[in-house]
């Protein structure tokens, strides 16, 4: 999506359309390239700073941070998100409910969660980064520590002396 | 060529590169394909049993810095509890100021209390929706620290030695004939609004609600208050002044034609450059399902809510004014407390604060035996530097800490004010000495005098002084209360801090503490030490869940 405000936004919007059907390739670190629409790599905001600054379009994006599995899957989310309308309701609800759908799938495997997590983090993809933060958080929300070190498989890892001091710190300064 | 491609793309299709490039059904390919995986990943870790592998995931793989994301996401509750997960979370808690200034903004609390011997209570959290009990009593006898009597005689004028660089400043004096000052008044966008009422004496036999309204910033007008006040939209039950956003919005029960005393709804206004508009009126169901309301309700609100309780009723109902939502909380757990809530606070939040960072608290009315001649309402307006507030309600536009007053009395019904900072670690009673202020025309007259402070851009406050007979029973009853050893409490919330008042029975008259509840950082970056005493406190028994 364009970013521009003001009298920039007509002038963003024509060269979206211009650029709407430019493709471009980002590369996972384990040499898989993927070929998304230019509006659906501007979800992240990394991508869209090296687009905007000219440059690699040609020769794509390596992303070496990132396996083929995770950026399908954020790929699938920028597509959702960057080449769809939403400015009726409809398009809205639509949108909202893939989210829904996306993070639930994504809920059930927590280990790709994170790696999703990070993913979207180090592609500044602000609504996918929300989203998984999010759904991390609702996990936490409502769990005693007891629960939240299962749910996570968290180590226990404080002594004694530092549950001592928590407590300590608990009850009054 | 098409056929070709399709079949390739269907073998493999990361590999589409050259391919695909202007063909817009990669997307859709791209999904089946990541179905297909998640799906068969999700079989292979059931089969394996992975949750250790997930285990490390999280601790490992994630680092700090996402985790500090993710914990902005949680209510305050679930943020404190998880300090007690693992060293890590611990630390990026406590030490990470990144973690309180961008914690997303939370929903106002409601508190509530509902005992007057231990100054217990509850507060409602809209987020998750939950009562949590809260105990005052701990932070009282530990944290929160009495503000200290001046020291020498019992009853020394000291507050003249404190007064350095403020002092009361009388700014109208007008005397309202026919008329009772209420007791609610509210600072938005610079305009004290103070609530009064007719009393009916001069032939006004409808009870008639107005608005008398002071301006801070441009100080007084040549028109007087009454020619300037604004009546009430109707008949009012329970008024109340809330300040929305810098909207002044009045809450009230809309009294029956001909029985001014029983109520057939409750109205929410908003005023419009000076025309009432209705906001919301409670739906008829809900105001069926509002239990016994026998004529008393409380009503406070911030951002876009709206409190009500009834006095007696176990449910509190939320009015959200921009999604014009009525929502029901649960049911708060104690029933038989709240009964005397209608006895011991029958105000629930009374102060409202203007500005974003600056935070208020008040407290119960106030007492002197004897009763005046004449019904008087003035307005009085206080300056200072750092300083804004005093009596019975409590301001600081530092946000790290809460300035406060509390205001004693002493045996010849003289009030003073006395104030005190609290801090992270509590009142700091050291403080109270230096920067007490009188209270306006205190000592001369013994009075009932009822009067609020109100805080905003600058602090004011309305003193009524009201005939005996006059009073309303809530007031009665706390008198009644307070010869044994009433310990009245009140909370407000503003923004995202709450702050309430209690009076421990133990500390006699000038047991007055106000303890604040900050929601989101103080400047330090650490919440108040009492404060995690008590929602943190499942390790103490305190939280009831």
């Amino acid at each position: 999506m364009a970013t521009g405000s003001g009298a920039a936004a007509a002038a963003a919007d024509a060269e979206e359309k211009e650029s709407g059907s430019r493709m471009i390739t980002l590369t996972s670190n384990e040499g898989k390239a993927f070929v998304v629409t230019e509006a659906s790599a501007r979800q992240s905001a990394t991508i869209r700073s090296m687009v905007d600054d000219g440059g690699c379009v040609d020769k794509g994006f390596p992303l070496p941070n990132v396996d083929s599995k995770t950026l399908a899957r954020v790929i699938q989310y920028c597509d959702e998100h960057g080449n769809k309308e939403a400015h009726t309701v409809d398009e809205r609800a639509a949108l909202a409910k893939f989210d829904k759908d996306f993070i639930a799938e994504l809920d059930a495997d927590k280990a790709f969660l994170y790696d999703v997590t990070m993913a979207a983090n180090y592609l500044h993809i602000q609504g996918l980064f929300a989203l998984t933060t999010q759904c991390i958080a609702d996990t936490i929300k409502g769990k005693t520590p007891e629960e939240i070190r299962t749910a996570f498989g968290i180590e226990y890892d404080l002594t004694a002396q530092d549950e001592e001091e928590i407590k300590e710190e608990d009850t009054h300064a | 060529m098409d056929g070709a491609a399709t079949g390739m793309e269907r073998l493999c299709p990361h590999l589409m590169t050259d391919v695909m490039e202007d063909n817009s059904s990669w997307t859709a390919l791209s999904i089946d394909h990541i179905r297909i995986s998640a799906f068969n990943f999700g079989i292979v870790s059931e089969d394996n049993d992975e949750g250790k592998e997930f285990l490390l995931s999280l601790d490992t793989v994630v680092p700090d810095d996402i985790l500090e994301r993710i914990f902005t996401f949680l209510p305050i509750v679930s943020m404190i509890r998880s300090t007690a997960v693992c060293k890590r979370w611990h630390d990026i808690i406590y030490s990470s100021r990144f973690l309180w200034t961008h914690m997303l903004p939370q929903r106002p609390w409601y508190f509530m209390f509902t005992s007057n011997e231990s100054a217990a209570g509850y507060a409602y959290d809209p987020i998750l929706r939950k009562w949590n009990a809260i105990s005052v009593s701990n932070p009282i006898t530990k944290d929160c620290k009495r503000i200290l009597e001046p020291p020498g005689a019992k009853f020394p004028d000291y507050s003249t030695i404190a007064i350095k660089s403020s002092s009361w400043v009388t700014a109208v004096e007008e005397v309202f004939i026919g008329w009772r000052g209420g007791d609610d008044s509210v600072i938005c966008d610079g305009v004290l609004y103070c609530l009064i009422h007719s009393t009916g004496i001069l032939g006004n036999i409808e009870p008639r609600h107005s608005i008398i309204m002071y301006d801070l910033i441009a100080g007084p007008s040549k028109a007087s208050l009454m020619q300037s006040s604004i009546p009430a939209p109707c008949s009012l039950t329970c008024g109340r002044l809330l300040n929305l956003r810098e909207k002044l919005v009045l809450v009230g029960g809309i009294a029956k034609q001909n029985r001014p005393d029983i109520i057939k709804g409750i109205g929410i206004w908003e005023l419009h450059k000076k025309q009432w508009q209705e906001v919301g009126r409670m739906p008829h169901k809900l105001f069926q399902g509002f239990g016994e309301f026998d004529d008393v309700f409380a009503s406070s609100g911030t951002d876009d809510l709206v409190y009500i309780q009834s006095y007696g009723a176990t449910a509190l109902l939320a009015f959200d004014t921009k999604q014009k939502q009525w929502k029901w909380s649960a049911k708060c757990p104690s029933f038989r407390l709240i009964i005397k809530l209608r006895v011991t606070a029958p105000r629930v939040a009374l102060a409202q604060i203007s500005r974003g960072e600056t935070l208020a608290a008040c407290a119960a009315t106030f007492h002197p035996p004897s009763t005046p001649r004449r019904r008087q309402s003035s307005l009085l307006q206080r300056r200072a530097a750092n300083w804004e507030g005093g009596g019975e309600d409590i301001v600081s536009r530092d946000p790290a800490k809460l300035t406060l007053g509390t205001r004693g009395r002493s045996g010849a019904w003289r009030c003073r004010s006395t104030a005190a900072r609290v801090d992270r670690q509590g009142c700091n009673g050291s403080d109270a000495l230096g920067s007490g202020f009188g209270v306006p025309n205190a000592g001369a007259q013994p009075r009932r005098r009822r009067w609020r402070l109100v805080a905003g851009e600058k602090v004011a406050a309305a003193v009524v002084v009201v005939p005996d007979l006059e009073l309303p029973d809530p007031v009665r009853q706390w008198r009644c209360d307070r010869r044994k050893h009433a310990a009245p409490t009140d909370t407000t919330t503003c923004g995202r801090r709450s702050a309430w008042r209690v009076r421990h029975p133990l500390w006699g008259s000038r047991g007055n503490a106000v303890m604040a509840l900050a929601r989101r950082s103080m400047t330090s970056g650490t919440w108040p030490a009492w404060w995690r005493a008590c929602c943190g406190g499942e390790r103490q028994g305190e939280v009831v869940r």
